[in-house]
């Protein structure tokens, strides 16, 4: 196995440093934050999730024991989380959450003009579109769907981590497929 | 290969992951079929759409202040576990495990049976007997045949199924009753011979019931 870059700061930090475990947060924190952007789609809560994920991380660290790298390690807890937040959720889909980003007009207008800001606004939209498509999706199939195609997780790792067989995380990326094909139909035509 | 089936194939086509004959098959059937090429050709948009999605980040102020704030929920956090203090009481760990597993094995022999005088109410239970009877009589090989042959009767194809979870998670199988029960213990056993998936909700009611019969003439026979 490759030595782990971080060893050095994951024993000064399981000897109670917390500096040095500031410096693993600082050094992983945007890509933990990407995973949890694509479960919450919202700044802010991708922001207290990824804290929460590091408070996890931090508690746990005296069980670490180098058998992989730091960053495995980490994302595997931050996979669990964000599943466990996804569970959360269900039944509470709310679109106010995505609307919230939808820039006002005086800011566009003060920061694009004419054609500019009209395509910029349809791609807001847009993306507005797919969040609220995905946020439609069964907690399963938002869970695989996003370790597949943002993650790019191979199917058995998905299974693993879901614990499920390889033909259950099949059908329920055909069934999201198939769920977002119907609810971006608008938008492909284009 | 029918329509249906195509479907089914078009996100493994779209990765590459189609085993050869398969692929050769499903290329065929597109050649020939505008449908199938407009639900590829939607599907791939819908992946390039969803793909496209970017990450937002939060504003520099919360990204400045999230060590801060880590660092103060982890001020006011318990310790990290002190390693020492496993590594010196690691033999005494391990003996306490060890009891334990002793101990727990104990409970569940004796919870079997093994351990207690024999009663009259130790017979198996009639779902048992059923499942027992059904396994005993046909090997998971023959029933996956039987199961095929129930796909052609109801589809004319051999679709496939991917067992218990999609059955648990999309129909609400298995809730309760007895006989769901029984059905989704047989699925769990075929399910790891058998590689069959995407099932439609309406086709899952016909086969369980389908199975339901055949297990209720299992058990009388």
């Amino acid at each position: 196995m490759k030595a782990d870059p971080d060893r050095v700061l994951i024993e000064y930090a399981q000897d109670g440093d917390i500096a040095a475990f500031g410096e693993l947060v600082k050094k992983y924190q945007k890509r933990i934050y990407e995973l949890a952007y694509r479960f919450t789609h919202h700044p802010e809560d991708a922001a207290d999730l990824c804290q929460e994920i590091f408070l996890k991380a931090f508690r746990a660290l005296g069980r670490f024991e180098n058998k992989s790298t730091f960053y495995t390690w980490i994302y595997q807890i931050a996979k669990n989380t964000c599943i466990d937040y996804s569970r959360r959720r269900t039944g509470r889909y709310d679109v106010a959450f995505v609307e919230e980003i939808a820039p006002d007009d005086s800011q566009f207008q003060s920061q694009y003009s004419g054609d500019q800001a009209f395509r910029r606004l349809e791609q807001v939209e847009l993306e507005t579109e797919i969040k609220k498509a995905i946020e439609q999706l069964s907690p399963r199939q938002k869970q695989v769907f996003i370790l597949r195609h943002y993650e790019g997780l191979a199917l058995r790792e998905i299974a693993v981590t879901l614990n499920l067989r390889v033909g259950s995380v099949k059908a329920h990326l055909f069934n999201a497929t198939r769920k977002l094909r119907k609810l971006l139909t608008p938008y492909l035509e284009e | 290969m029918r329509c249906k089936l195509a479907e089914k194939s078009l996100l493994a086509y779209i990765e590459g992951t189609l085993r050869p004959r398969q692929k050769d098959r499903l290329e065929y059937h597109l050649g020939k079929c505008p449908h199938c090429q407009k639900v590829l050709v939607a599907f791939e948009k819908t992946l390039q759409l969803a793909g496209s999605l970017p990450v937002k980040y939060p504003s520099s102020e919360v990204w400045e202040s999230f060590w801060p704030k880590l660092r103060s929920k982890i001020s006011q956090d318990t310790p990290i576990e002190d390693r020492s203090w496993h590594r010196a009481h690691k033999w005494k760990i391990a003996g306490v495990a060890g009891m334990l597993v002793a101990l727990l094995g104990f409970a569940g022999l004796w919870s079997y049976g093994l351990f207690k005088i024999p009663t009259a109410d130790q017979s198996p239970s009639l779902d048992e007997r059923i499942v027992q009877n059904f396994m005993g009589d046909i090997s998971a090989k023959h029933l996956r045949e039987l199961l095929n042959q129930e796909l052609q009767r109801l589809d004319g194809t051999s679709l496939t199924w991917s067992g218990e979870n999609l059955l648990m998670e999309e129909t609400g199988f298995g809730q309760s009753t007895e006989s769901n029960s029984l059905v989704s213990q047989l699925f769990e056993v075929v399910a790891t011979e058998v590689d069959l998936e995407y099932f439609e909700d309406d086709e899952l009611t016909d086969l369980v019931d389908s199975m339901e019969s055949r297990l209720t003439l299992v058990s009388v026979r």
